[in-house]
């Protein structure tokens, strides 16, 4: 039998695999350094415990508004940091994710603030509910499945060789007549869109958010997902959550005291983070450089 | 490479999956930090019981969830001491849940299927018993939370969640009360942390306070601020008989009554109850003298003064915190007194705890509500010299 | 009377910032990348003074010079250790910025491991009463870290314009090709860059320490005003830098008068995304490496 703890961690592994896979096609395939990508995260969680608790949205067209509210933000995001490249692109886009968090902290009459949001519904589909944890496995398989597909299929495709070329040659693909913005713009939007859907599930799964679980050690967490799977690959993404994820959970059953696994936690990712950059700059199946 | 990596990733997954497809194992690894206190007993070839603790033991939390911890420790030292459970022995699984819901949730799936816990102490949190309670709820464990005051948990609680800490509502109405009918302050200026504890706090005291005809100002700050002249100035322009600091650790407090006082502001000071337990407490208690609090009453009496003699000879200061370390102290030994009754078995004791009454234990009487809340609430206290005197004493001399 | 006051407030919390990003922006300068972990460097400081001074009761000036020292050597043993070897590697700025969020997070949590999470005093100088200036208060401690940070914007100004080296930093920062091409040694340039600058964060942390007090955590609250009071100026600009800071501590000093105080951190960075949207290159900094 396999343990309901290995289930759960399963479960956040397919999370944080559709996290870092949505965030490879703006970071890998299109080349847009964003930090922020744990915000439209934290918008997908949001959107859709709010929609399904407050306003009696059934969990489909709450986790699609959740996505869309996010894409919104990902054209906006894109919008204001247009003029921006390399690391002060990089910049704008962590300024993003604060900002966002404040919101998420200071909204109160919206989000609780600090307070959280409670007692977040199981999704109900066509009147089945996902109780159980090893139901919600299969859910959240099924859901990844179709995101990771759909993103699969889209680089695959000659659009997304576009987005490849919008990173590769920017200029090159300008003078081709493309629009390289909106390229941009729509790739941040997909990106967004299926961020959102990861945080939908990740709030319906635990049941309770609250702002800082879309904060500065997610984003470390997320990129060092995405940076360790490798650039411009969608299998990098998946390999890369499995591992960070589960590494730390080793650490658990470690004798160490256990105030020292917080912290210990916190620098193997920072430790790994660096020391893949140093030596290892395309990760596991990563095709391109980071720019 | 790619297949050295590949076969790393594998070995990692097969190495997780052992430590929780081999259930024997699982005990001897969480054991070690209790074993090594436990003193030697002759009931050793018993199984012993495990129960889980979940606490925040790393990040801002751990100055609760470090001595909590060490409480804990020292109850079940005492309780095998004098026999343990029927002669077995009580274990405890430590986890840190860091005052969130991921954490916590992780952890708790951990107790729940590779420990197979019945019973666990925690979370302390109200971000960790929220997100615990739910599948604590599925799995049938009592969770038995020492800490978490949300109002939220009445209702999210569930059947298998009790806690013999009150919910902040009271803590909030306590103090308005005092506050209004007793202080006759009319205008309040609250600087609240931005956590789940305070804003609970703050709101429920504002609609309190302003219910009976008062006035409040909030002004907020996230956790990790140091700078709060620009709110402390804002506040003091609204000229109130009072400052409330509704914070969640006493972290901030010396920055905000350091400044406040650089400002030359003096006012009248209230206080969240974890003021009297704190740090700030010890090392300048000028700073709190006369603060106003409603804290969840430290039952001073034989039976404190006992656990605080223990403490203080383990671990070689008074209980920090005392407030909640009565309440930690007493879980361990009312969940004893349980699993000495009923056994090892979530549902059980769950119906021995809804059943429960007249319990005493170093907190005073435990009564629990149908939702498993603690009945008996805050009481008014003054902060003087650094630690807790009764309002009433203070107020006639 | 209130005016004056927020004045205050907000020219205290600019030059706290500024402390914070005068280091930060002479390593941009030297180095051309975000060093995102100044602000864990800065926090290294702090913690060096509170070992010296309270740990082994040390004299606090001598204690504070230390503190200056050691923070300078760990600054410049992660150049060595970690940016030195990526840029070798011609690792985009990017690259050097996750990198130096890597190296923050690793400071923070040694520093956790070390220190434990509460918070530690210095306890150098007693709570005084604040002096009243306009209508204004201000403590000593404040009037002091306010003089260094202006005494700061120019000594820099002077370093980078009048010393030889100062010139050759600016060279580097305005054009990494052409100097390498006349010959200035940038490697020299980077060490002594990335020296100065963390000696600068020691400073910082042991003014910071004294006057909020020192916890693990103060790091990234210091790097991220730091740096965007940094980007604001012009990271390249060392007055520009200090200037942003100034009207970063003010515009979230006065903006929290409207706003509630909550949105303080919000605030600093929409003035953040303001800029980086309508002037990227900072009030004084130049325009290169920076637009498209």
């Amino acid at each position: 039998m396999i343990s309901t703890y290995l289930i759960h961690i399963a479960i956040i592994i397919v999370i944080f695999a559709i996290l870092a896979a949505s965030l490879n096609l703006s970071l890998g395939y299109t080349g847009m350094i964003n930090l922020g990508h744990i915000a439209f995260y934290g918008i997908g969680a949001y959107s859709s415990a709010i929609l399904t608790i407050r306003h009696d949205f059934a969990f489909i067209p709450a986790i699609i508004c959740g996505g869309l509210i996010a894409s919104v933000f990902g054209w906006f995001l894109t919008v204001i940091t247009s003029r921006l490249k390399g690391d002060y692109f990089a910049l704008g886009t962590l300024g993003f994710a604060f900002v966002a968090y404040a919101v998420f902290l200071n909204w109160t009459s919206l989000t609780r603030g600090p307070l959280g949001i409670p007692g977040i519904p199981r999704p109900e589909i066509f009147g089945y509910v996902v109780r159980s944890t090893s139901d919600y496995l299969t859910f959240s398989l099924i859901v990844a499945a179709i995101v990771i597909t759909f993103l699969w299929l889209l680089t695959r495709s000659r659009y997304g060789k576009l987005l490849e070329a919008t990173r590769d040659d920017a200029v090159g693909l300008q003078m081709l007549g493309k629009n390289i913005f909106r390229l941009k713009y729509q790739s941040m939007m997909v990106a967004a869109f299926c961020a959102a859907i990861a945080g939908s599930l990740y709030g319906h799964y635990i049941s309770f958010i609250d702002p800082s679980t879309f904060y500065l050690n997610d984003i470390v967490i997320l990129l060092t997902i995405a940076i360790v799977g490798g650039l411009a690959s969608l299998r990098g993404s998946i390999a890369a959550a499995i591992i960070i994820i589960l590494l730390p959970e080793m650490l658990r059953f470690v004798n160490m005291p256990p105030s020292m696994i917080g912290p210990m936690r916190q620098i193997l990712y920072a430790l790994l983070l660096i020391l893949i950059l140093m030596f290892r700059p395309r990760g596991l199946f990563g095709k391109v450089d980071l720019e | 490479m790619k297949n050295i990596l590949l076969g790393f990733a594998a070995l990692a997954l097969a190495l997780v999956g052992a430590g929780c497809g081999n259930q024997n194992k699982a005990p001897e690894m969480g054991m070690d930090t209790q074993m090594n206190d436990a003193p030697e007993m002759e009931a050793q070839e018993m199984e012993p019981i495990k129960i889980g603790f979940i606490s925040p033991l790393t990040g801002e939390a751990a100055t609760y969830g470090e001595p909590g911890k060490n409480v804990t420790a020292m109850a079940v030292e005492e309780i095998n001491a004098a026999g343990g459970i029927n002669g077995q022995m009580l274990e405890v699984i430590y986890e840190d849940g860091k005052c969130n819901g991921k954490d916590a949730s992780n952890a708790m799936n951990k107790l729940a299927t590779v420990d197979k816990v019945q019973a666990i102490i925690g979370g302390f949190c109200s971000g960790e018993s929220l997100a615990a309670a739910p599948i604590a709820n599925d799995h049938k464990i009592l969770l038995f939370s020492p800490g978490s005051s949300s109002p939220d948990l009445t209702e999210q609680g569930g059947a298998f969640f009790f806690r013999n800490f009150p919910s902040d509502a009271t803590q909030a109405q306590v103090l308005a009360d005092v506050a209004y009918n007793k202080k006759e302050w009319r205008k309040i200026a609250i600087i609240q942390e931005q956590t789940d504890y305070a804003e609970a706090l703050q709101s429920s005291f504002a609609a309190n306070f302003t219910e009976l005809g008062g006035e409040v100002m909030v002004e907020k700050f996230p956790t990790g601020s140091a700078d709060f002249r620009t709110p402390l100035t804002k506040l003091k322009g609204f000229e109130p008989d009072a400052l409330f600091l509704a914070v969640q650790t006493d972290k901030p407090a010396e920055n905000i009554l350091r400044q406040a006082s650089e400002l030359g502001w003096e006012v009248d000071l209230m206080g969240s109850d974890i003021m009297s337990g704190g740090e700030v407490a010890k090392s300048s208690p000028e700073l709190l003298e006369g603060m106003f609090v409603a804290e969840f009453g430290v039952n001073h009496g034989e039976a404190f003064d006992a656990f605080n003699a223990a403490y203080k000879a383990k671990y070689g200061e008074d209980v920090p915190y005392a407030a909640y370390a009565q309440t930690e102290y007493d879980a361990v030994y009312q969940l004893a007194d349980a699993l000495k009754e009923v056994g090892n078995d979530g549902e059980a004791l769950r119906d021995w705890f809804a059943n429960s009454s007249g319990w005493e234990g170093v907190s005073g009487a435990v009564e629990f509500t149908e939702n498993g809340d603690r009945t008996v609430g805050h009481v008014p206290l003054i902060i003087h010299d650094g630690a807790v005197v009764p309002f009433d004493e203070m107020a006639e001399e | 009377m209130i005016f004056n006051q927020l004045l205050i407030n907000g020219i205290i919390a600019g030059s706290i910032y500024a402390l914070v990003a005068s280091g930060f922006s002479l390593i941009y300068s030297a180095t051309r990348f975000v060093h995102f972990a100044h602000g864990a460097i800065a926090a290294t400081g702090a913690y060096f003074v509170y070992t010296f001074f309270s740990m082994f009761g040390l004299n606090f000036y001598l204690s504070s010079f230390l503190a200056i020292i050691c923070t300078a050597l760990v600054g410049v043993f992660f150049f060595a250790i970690i940016y030195r070897p990526l840029q070798k590697k011609k690792s985009s700025n990017a690259i050097l910025l996750i990198a130096g969020l890597g190296i923050m997070i690793l400071v923070e949590n040694l520093l956790l491991l070390m220190y434990g999470a509460d918070v530690k005093t210095l306890n150098f100088i007693e709570v005084a009463q604040g002096k009243e200036i306009f209508g204004a208060i201000i403590t000593p401690l404040q009037m002091f870290i306010v003089l260094i940070s202006v005494i700061l914007l120019v000594v820099l100004q002077l370093f980078v314009k009048k010393t030889k080296f100062g010139k050759k930093m600016l060279a580097v920062a305005d054009n990494p090709e052409l100097a390498d091409i006349t010959g200035i040694n940038a490697k020299q340039i980077q060490y002594a860059g990335f020296a100065i600058g963390s000696a600068l964060a020691g400073v910082a942390g042991i003014l910071i320490g004294l006057e909020q007090n020192i916890e693990p955590v103060m790091g990234t609250q210091l790097i991220v005003k730091g740096f965007t009071g940094a980007v604001i100026g012009g990271a390249s600009s060392l007055p520009g830098s200090i200037l942003g800071s100034y009207l970063l501590g003010l515009t979230e000093n006065f903006g929290i008068w409207w706003l509630p105080s909550g949105y303080k951190d919000a605030i600093a960075f929409v003035l953040l995304l303001i800029f980086l949207l309508v002037r990227p290159q900072g009030i004084l900094g130049i325009n290169k490496g920076v637009r498209q």
